[in-house]
């Protein structure tokens, strides 16, 4: 599969990490009371001098940050422009729904709001065809949010070279994309991946050593303990022997893509089997600078780092045993049907 | 509780002083085996021993460096934390030998005989060698002919080397020990010649069993220095441990030399995946490593009786072989507990030590054994399911 010409990426090239969504419900809630539209310089003065808008860092939206924010909302279709004003485009039945849901003011986003993001970032074709694709089947014309979730394999991304990134599907490598100028690293590596993996969390990601970033779509809600979680783990348990050694990581990098399910859920159910059955479960912690032992950066052991199981001590974990006996008890009616 | 003192350590990180060092059979058996399959043939002699902390991988050590190697002439040096580096290594080596002890055992192995030396001079042995060649300002004589001798009697053929061996004998009378300087290349007056620390290294390790009438010597090694959870191991650090590692390993295949390397999982699952070349030096023969597994209720309870008979006043067999504890003792601790030898004897010694001041009744309860174990490994509050 080949990813775009020059001029066609390169003006599909919108995403931005810089974008959150958070500002992007108020900018929205505020462009909603003005039904005959707002200009850009209106939009802009709102943002930094009425809301105060502000980036991660704390500090104040830029005017550059304020036209990312209007050129992503009019390319996900949320805004329309006309005669230079943007306003709502309320007739869509997506940006109905989004109105309805969303709940100015709030620190975060809600789950509905993240969903409904997420519809509108998956069902971009741009955001398809700079990324998105590259999870799907070979083929796939048409998906959405749960097309995508049910469907998407996952996709892995390592630096090939200095300024060079690579990424491909696992199961069919010939699905590859070369990240070889820095508009689309902003745009795909650090615009949409952000925002689908630490904003809009249908995404996570795990570092493996020896393979790179192993990105797989995961459910955006869920239970923890996970009934799935629990029942592989138990169904992994050694009957012949005493203790079933398991490498957390690489439980991790299978189960999550299996099974759809973020990190923090995959590691919150076994911190949860732990602190039910500490006899039967054996954490064994590792060093941190093994962890990050690839690590170039602070930036990047930061995120070699979020792949690991922590415990309430602050520990990383890299193994864990579990005793045989875990299966027997690993049987409660209420989560666990036998 | 009849006992002289309590046998159980409290931190239980070391190894019993005194007596045989005993190790369930699951354990020896595959160390057994690979050294029984390896003494008898060429190759990388490099074996590594995974387990998490507290799992028993530095007592297994301790009991090949005391027990299982000298029986089959092989010269073990335990490094307790060496450090990252090669030179590391060198360092600790060369500081457990001792420098004049070393000096010393290669000299008489070689034998020098300088021309024009009264024989009465130094017939009297090396200290008096020493002083005669200082005395008389024969210095640069004295290294020619060791180096000379070292090439001759197979201790190494590199010139260099050759020269930095025969100047650590000669100028051992000025500085009789060792410093760290000494073995960082390319410093001032260093004893390893730059760039060729590795087949220096392999010179010493040559002299090692020339000198100690061994057969091969081994290195015991327990983990590196701050690959530890104490401690952050900088980018650099962990590199030069790998890289250390794969020198090391370098060397068994050339040399009569074993190594046994003691590490975590992770440093293992690391050392696969960053080099795999390295790697499998440890399993190009079959399977050269070895999980260590976690004990079981017969052992847990053999290695308590042993613990227990060692610290027996005399010998009673009245006395059941785990008193002061009860007999049921495995089934009354948890599974992690008694599964790991380091959380199995640090609860064995507060329990003990508590008894004895407390007066505690023997055989001790479930229930004070439960409060022991409860102390030392909470059980964290348990979470009820939430969404």
């Amino acid at each position: 599969m080949e990813f775009g010409g020059i001029a066609e990426a390169a003006m599909a090239l919108w995403m931005r990490g810089s974008v959150s969504f958070v500002a992007l419900r108020e900018l929205i809630s505020y462009i909603e009371q003005h039904p005959e539209g707002v200009w850009a310089k209106e939009m802009e003065v709102w943002a930094r001098e009425k809301a105060r808008l502000r980036i991660q860092s704390g500090k104040l939206v830029s005017k550059t940050t304020v036209y990312h924010y209007r050129n992503t909302l009019r390319h996900l279709g949320i805004l329309v422009v006309t005669g230079r004003r943007y306003r709502i485009a309320k007739e869509q039945p997506l940006v109905a729904e989004l109105l309805e849901a969303i709940r100015p003011g709030a620190p975060d986003l809600s789950l509905e709001e993240r969903e409904l993001f997420a519809r509108f970032v998956v069902q971009d074709r741009d955001c398809q065809k700079q990324f998105f694709d590259l999870f799907m089947p070979p083929g796939t014309k048409c998906y959405d949010l749960e097309a995508f979730l049910e469907n998407g394999r996952p996709v892995v991304w390592r630096r090939e070279d200095e300024g060079i990134e690579m990424l491909h599907s696992v199961e069919h490598p010939e699905q590859r994309l070369l990240l070889d100028s820095e508009d689309k690293r902003q745009a795909i590596l650090y615009g949409v991946r952000y925002w689908a993996r630490n904003q809009l969390r249908f995404l996570d990601e795990i570092f493996l050593e020896g393979m790179g970033g192993l990105m797989f779509p995961v459910y955006l809600s869920g239970p923890v303990p996970d009934s799935r979680i629990l029942r592989v783990l138990r169904d992994s348990i050694s009957s012949q022997d005493e203790w079933t050694f398991f490498s957390v990581r690489k439980v991790a990098a299978t189960w999550g893509p299996q099974y759809r399910i973020p990190l923090d859920r995959l590691y919150g159910t076994l911190k949860w089997v732990y602190r039910r059955f500490p006899q039967y479960v054996v954490l064994i912690p590792t060093s941190e600078s093994f962890a990050t032992i690839m690590a170039r950066s602070p930036q990047a052991e930061k995120y070699h780092l979020r792949g690991y199981f922590q415990d309430e001590r602050g520990r990383y974990i890299s193994h864990m045993r579990v005793h045989q006996k875990l299966k027997e008890v690993m049987v409660w009616p209420e989560i666990l049907p036998v | 509780m009849k006992l002289r003192f309590n046998p159980f350590e409290p931190a239980a990180s070391g190894v019993p002083i005194v007596g045989k060092l005993w190790v369930p059979e699951r354990w020896a058996s595959p160390l057994r085996q690979f050294l029984d399959q390896m003494q008898r043939t060429q190759g990388p002699k490099a074996f590594a021993i995974l387990g998490e902390y507290g799992s028993g991988k530095t007592y297994l050590l301790r009991w090949l460096e005391r027990e299982e190697l000298p029986e089959r002439r092989i010269r073990a040096f335990f490094f307790d934390n060496p450090g990252v580096q090669f030179y590391d290594l060198a360092n600790a080596l060369m500081r457990q030998l001792g420098r004049e002890e070393f000096a010393k055992a290669l000299w008489e192995f070689l034998g020098p005989r300088l021309e024009g030396f009264q024989p009465s001079l130094f017939a009297n042995g090396f200290q008096e060698w020493l002083r005669a060649v200082k005395r008389q300002r024969r210095e640069d004589d004295a290294i020619r002919e060791l180096s000379r001798q070292i090439q001759a009697k197979g201790v190494a053929d590199d010139e260099e080397i050759r020269h930095k061996l025969a100047r650590l004998i000669v100028e051992t009378y000025e500085q009789p020990y060792f410093q760290y300087t000494d073995f960082v290349a390319g410093r001032r007056g260093a004893l390893v010649p730059e760039r060729e620390e590795a087949p220096y290294f392999a010179s010493i390790l040559r002299a090692l069993r020339l000198t100690g009438g061994a057969e091969s010597v081994a290195f015991l090694i327990d983990e590196f220095e701050e690959v530890s959870l104490q401690k952050r191991l900088t980018k650099r650090q962990a590199h030069e441990y790998l890289a250390t590692m794969k020198r090391l390993i370098n060397l068994t295949e050339r040399e009569q030399f074993w190594i046994f390397v003691a590490m975590t999982p992770q440093a293992a699952g690391i050392t696969e995946q960053l080099e795999p070349p390295l790697w499998e030096r440890f399993i190009s023969q079959g399977e050269h490593r070895f999980q260590v597994p976690p004990l079981n209720g017969e052992e847990a309870k053999e290695l308590v009786a042993r613990r227990l008979a060692a610290a027996r006043p005399e010998r009673d067999d009245a006395v059941s072989p785990l008193f002061p504890f009860p007999e049921n003792l495995v089934e009354l601790l948890r599974e992690d507990i008694h599964s790991s030898p380091r959380r199995l004897v640090k609860v064995c010694s507060m329990a003990v030590a508590r008894a004895a001041s407390e007066q505690i009744p023997v055989p001790f309860s479930a229930e004070y054994l439960a409060k022991v174990q409860e102390e030392l490994y909470p059980h964290l509050a348990q979470e009820a399911p939430s969404s």
